[in-house]
């Protein structure tokens, strides 16, 4: 560790700057240049939110395939939005997955598949939905204040870790340059901290 | 059919596989709709993930630690006082292993040759006698 008493040395000084010029910027920075047509700010955005809006549509069933055109499709219609000047907002994920999920039920009355229903059809989506049945959503909050509490229980360490590449959109090599310790090392303290939330969420369930 | 491998789909919804293994389990997923019900729920799974980091504290910045190289405690244990004094011994010892053991001769002894002495060519003494 280093001691602060001890005059620092400039290697260390070198790596925290480049540590520092890593970070990327918040999502809310990023997503008010996205809106101003900033098209870096638009990859960044893309980067970090893509795997959600993929693993939303197949949380819903929608073939992998198809959940990756749909994925694609998504970010198109919002460029394109951006563009023709439609978006006074843009909050991520958020505007994202309620789009795949627009788009998905779009694609289904088009092949008039037969899962879909009329309640399906008006039906926001979302944990935070005021259409699903109180019972399911307390399910839902018992299920998040269980996962909440495992993840507490983890070392500060591996709850960045997990942040970083869950909520950021870190890649594992990414994560693993931040932090300054190894792909290796830094795929299994993931692994480790998902295991322990799947475990708290099978039991929450 | 192959049995639901819980862990490789997790495993690819979390992107860490790559395109080869990703399209093997795509391949199972479209063939069985017990891939295809297995990698929806872990999905619904995932998602739940994704919330749990939104809704998680943010922990404050702490200062990262940088990597130290592998040999770095060694080095550190060396700055201490006994290391100097083992760093200082084991170069007096080395000094002593690699210095050139010399020949001497007193003369008063003649051609005698003493347990220590080196003897050059085949047992013939650097004075020119033979070695007892």
């Amino acid at each position: 560790m280093q001691n602060t008493s001890e005059a620092v040395h400039p290697s260390f000084l070198l790596h925290h700057a480049l540590r520092v010029r890593a970070v990327p910027p918040m999502t809310a920075d990023l997503c008010a240049a996205a809106l101003a047509g900033d098209e870096r700010a638009w990859n960044a955005l893309i980067a970090q939110h893509d795997r959600r809006v993929f693993v939303s549509l197949l949380a819903k069933g929608v073939p992998p395939q198809l959940a990756r055109e749909l994925t694609q499709e998504t970010w198109i219609r919002l460029l394109e939005q951006q563009r023709a000047g439609k978006l006074e907002e843009l909050r991520l994920p958020g505007l994202a997955l309620v789009q795949a999920d627009f788009l998905w039920r779009s694609h289904r009355r088009r092949k008039q598949l037969p899962t879909v229903t009329d309640d399906d059809q008006d039906r926001p989506l979302q944990v935070a939905d005021s259409a699903v049945p109180v019972d399911d959503r307390l399910a839902d909050q018992q299920q998040l204040k269980t996962a909440l509490t495992a993840l507490a229980a983890c070392s500060d360490r591996q709850r960045e870790i997990f942040s970083a590449v869950q909520k950021e959109g870190l890649t594992a090599a990414q994560a693993s340059s931040r932090f300054g310790i190894s792909v290796q090392r830094t795929r299994q303290t993931l692994w480790e901290v998902r295991r322990k939330l799947r475990a708290a969420l099978e039991v929450g369930a | 059919m192959k049995p639901v491998d819980r862990e490789l789909l997790s495993r690819y919804l979390a992107g860490e596989l790559d395109d080869a293994r990703g399209a093997e389990v795509e391949a199972n997923v479209a063939a069985d709709p017990a891939w295809a019900a297995a990698l929806q729920r872990e999905a619904q799974v995932e998602m739940m993930l994704f919330e749990v980091a939104d809704a998680a504290p943010v922990a404050e910045a702490a200062p990262v630690a940088v990597a130290e190289p592998w040999y770095a405690s060694i080095l550190n244990w060396l700055k201490r006082p006994q290391g100097v004094g083992v760093l200082a011994l084991a170069a007096a010892a080395l000094f002593v292993m690699l210095s050139p053991t010399e020949v001497v001769v007193v003369p008063a002894y003649g051609l005698q040759v003493h347990s220590g002495d080196r003897v050059q060519r085949s047992g013939e003494h650097p004075a020119g006698g033979r070695a007892r």
